[in-house]
């Protein structure tokens, strides 16, 4: 390759070492020019010649890294990664610390590392470093309970990479090539770095990180954590695992997990997160359909996703940010003090809920389309299900309970201030990404443009439009009928964290008692009768070997030197003496044989050889 | 249309309406109005759904999607559904539990 190629990841590693040492105004303008030449580096890549194809090749003893494979599949993901990077920076311009945005830095150069990897070394890598500073964002809270979900966070996800990395060992030594591709092995790699890529990809049983982590992230913190994690999982299954049937059903069984989840949420944001699962199984059950269209799909999905999901996040965090709730249960008549946060988090609302004209109506669609291509009945029918959930939970519960129901007790007191409107940073952000939420639903072509195949679905005909918005709009008198049984409840939901929260406490017992307990017993037992009598046996050991072997040893070496000394006196040195000394040799030896002759009778092969001979 | 009417929202506030914006809100928000959002949001459903009725699909593939107001019927029971079988989830098999679940049973 000829041409000039950045890593975009270098330019957030650049941002990140500079930003602890601005202030100010100075410190805004790397939070926007930084991103701001990211997405410009990727366009290039999308429009620039030359640019696709492999750079950065380097070989570490003798396994080849590749750190910029560039294709359509990995310019999508990096150009709507560049593009939150930039709509969540501007949405934190106000932070009085940098040590948010270093972290989210990080946390970015790593996304983009592994996108843009060529092999599975190289993925690692950009993996662990993402995994890693998005614990940061969560530690950047700074409470009990943000430190111990941190804690959490960070102990599952390096579960879930020791896995990764163990695969990627077992596929090297399977297939000799570490080459981010396709697995082509049914061996224990296949299921190693399945497992590695579902966890991030928060696919139930092993999602509870997520619902556990981002609610107790910074508000910018949880902004950048919902656009990067789980997509860039969705990114290494298209590249690793497309078509493996497993995924469809993985995939449906998340979607309807995260709606389930959703109506039990108090937690605005835990609510949101729940609403992450549900809607990454769309494109895990996509990836696993596995289909041109499904593929496209997919990507499609995860790009409109991470605007609308961040859209809510930031619309959601300002309302934390105003009022310092979060629970649906404390908030309320919020609608007239912050109308454009409202506006902005229905425009968010709707894209994720698929309306026509918003982005989720022309990505999930093409999922839906390609499960319904399949013949594919109840996954088709599931899914349609989550979506009628998604709308439910996401625009209609979530915004009813923060902005238009009763003002509870708890936000009564800033019911008294006019406007709580969030800093204007945030409200720019917000625009940005609603726009672009808008943008790409008014004209799908454009994003149909950059997917991995080239398509001509078209989601705007009259029985899609009308179906949809049939859906949509039961769905709506559904929730309005039914509303008292929606009441925010002042709980919390167990889900599979309760397995390393409450049941490794069950371990920690056991442990604790009766394996203490017996280890005990076993100490004791060895204390007074095993080492007691291997002392004696190493006592009596020592005393056999210093007084019999070294007795004999000693013995045999002195009579072999006393030998040595009288056969020393036999050497003369009068040739005389030797020539005596050989004819009694061969004397004794002819008396030998005629003795032995005597004594045996049968002919041997020397008396045979002898009779000849004479 | 109903008297506990769940579109109700909080107390009017009897301020001076001006703006345009202001009605807006007041539109979307306060109580008054509840009755007329009611009479929309109807007229809007009934649109929509006789709107359907019209509309032939393009590529069958299910049984259902010849049936009149299918989506419309779909929607209206998956949102039932999944209040209902949620809530039993939550409620009866106990996934629901006090927010302090986690912390007052430390192990020590």
């Amino acid at each position: 390759m000829t041409e000039f190629w950045l890593h975009p990841a270098l330019l957030y590693l650049m941002a990140a070492v500079v930003l602890p040492f601005a202030c100010g105004r100075v410190r805004q303008f790397i939070l926007v020019c930084f991103p701001l030449l990211a997405v410009l580096s990727v366009l290039n890549m999308v429009f620039g010649e030359g640019q696709s194809g492999s750079h950065w090749h380097t070989q570490v003893i003798g396994v080849d890294i590749i750190f910029g494979r560039v294709d359509k599949l990995s310019v999508l993901f990096a150009l709507v990664f560049s593009a939150m990077s930039l709509i969540g920076s501007i949405y934190s311009l106000h932070l009085k610390h940098s040590r948010e945005h270093v972290a989210a830095y990080l946390y970015i150069a790593g996304a983009m590392v592994v996108v843009f990897a060529g092999d599975y070394f190289s993925l690692f890598v950009g993996w662990e470093l993402m995994a890693f500073a998005s614990a940061f964002l969560i530690f950047a809270n700074n409470s009990k309970s943000s430190r111990e979900a941190g804690k959490r966070y960070l102990l599952v996800h390096i579960t879930g990479g020791l896995c990764l990395l163990a695969g990627i060992v077992v596929l090297y030594v399977e297939t000799g090539s570490t080459a981010f591709g396709p697995i082509n092995t049914d061996g224990p790699a296949f299921y190693l770095i399945l497992f590695g890529f579902l966890l991030n990809a928060a696919v139930p049983p092993l999602s509870a990180w997520l619902t556990d982590a981002y609610p107790q992230a910074t508000i910018t913190g949880a902004v950048f954590m919902s656009a990067f994690t789980t997509k860039t999982a969705i990114y290494v299954l298209l590249r690793s695992y497309p078509g493996t049937e497993m995924l469809i059903w993985l995939g449906t069984a998340m979607a309807v997990y995260g709606v389930v989840y959703a109506v039990l949420e108090n937690d605005c944001r835990r609510l949101l997160a729940y609403h992450i699962i549900s809607q990454v199984g769309y494109m895990v059950a996509a990836v696993g359909l596995g289909s041109e269209m499904a593929i496209n799909g997919a990507g499609a999905h995860a790009f409109a996703h991470i605007l609308y999901k961040g859209l809510l996040f930031m619309g959601a965090g300002a309302v934390i940010y105003m009022t310092g709730y979060s629970k649906l249960s404390d908030l309320g008549g919020l609608y007239r003090k912050m109308p454009w946060t409202l506006g902005f988090y229905m425009v968010g609302a709707v894209s994720i809920s698929a309306f026509p004209l918003f982005s989720g109506f022309v990505s999930k669609s093409m999922i839906l389309a390609a499960a319904h291509h399949d013949h594919n009945a109840i996954i088709f029918l599931l899914l349609t299900l989550a979506s009628a959930g998604t709308f439910l939970h996401t625009g209609l519960k979530l915004p009813y309970y923060m902005f238009f129901a009763k003002p509870k007790a708890a936000a009564e007191k800033k019911q008294a201030i006019e406007n709580l409107e969030p800093p204007r940073n945030m409200l720019v952000a917000m625009a940005i990404a609603a726009v672009l939420c808008i943008g790409i639903g008014v004209f799908p072509n454009a994003l149909y443009a950059i997917l991995p195949f080239s398509t001509d679905y078209q989601p705007y005909t009259a029985s899609h439009v009308s179906g949809s918005l049939n859906l949509l709009l039961f769905t709506a008198l559904g929730f309005f009928l039914f509303l008292k049984y929606l009441d925010p409840e002042r709980t919390i939901s167990l889900d599979t964290d309760w397995l390393y929260r409450r049941a490794a406490g069950f371990v920690l017992w056991i442990a604790h008692h009766p394996i203490t307990r017996y280890e005990k017993l076993v100490s004791n037992i060895s204390n007074s009768v095993v080492l007691p009598s291997l002392h004696n046996g190493a006592k009596l050991g020592l005393w056999i070997d210093t007084h019999v072997i070294d007795g004999f040893i000693h013995g045999l070496a002195k009579n072999i030197m006393r030998s040595a000394q009288k056969i020393r006196h036999l050497e003369t040195g009068v040739m005389s003496h030797y020539a005596l000394g050989m004819c009694l040799g061969i004397l004794l030896s002819i008396a030998v044989y005629f003795a032995l002759r005597h004594f045996i009778q049968a002919p041997t092969l020397g008396t045979m050889l002898l009779q000849g001979g004479l | 249309m109903k008297t506990d009417n769940p579109l109700e929202t909080d107390n009017p506030m009897n301020t001076e309406r001006q703006t345009a914006s202001q009605r807006l809100a007041d539109f979307i928000g306060s109580p008054e109005y509840t009755h007329r959002r009611w009479q929309i949001f109807i007229a809007v459903l009934l649109v929509s759904a006789i709107f359907d009725l019209f509309i032939t699909s393009d590529h069958t593939v299910f049984f259902w999607e010849i049936l009149p107001v299918w989506n419309a019927g779909y929607g209206f029971i998956s949102c039932l559904l999944i209040i209902f079988v949620s809530k039993f989830l939550g409620h009866t098999c106990g996934l629901m539990q006090k927010e302090d679940y986690y912390d007052d049973k430390d192990v020590k």
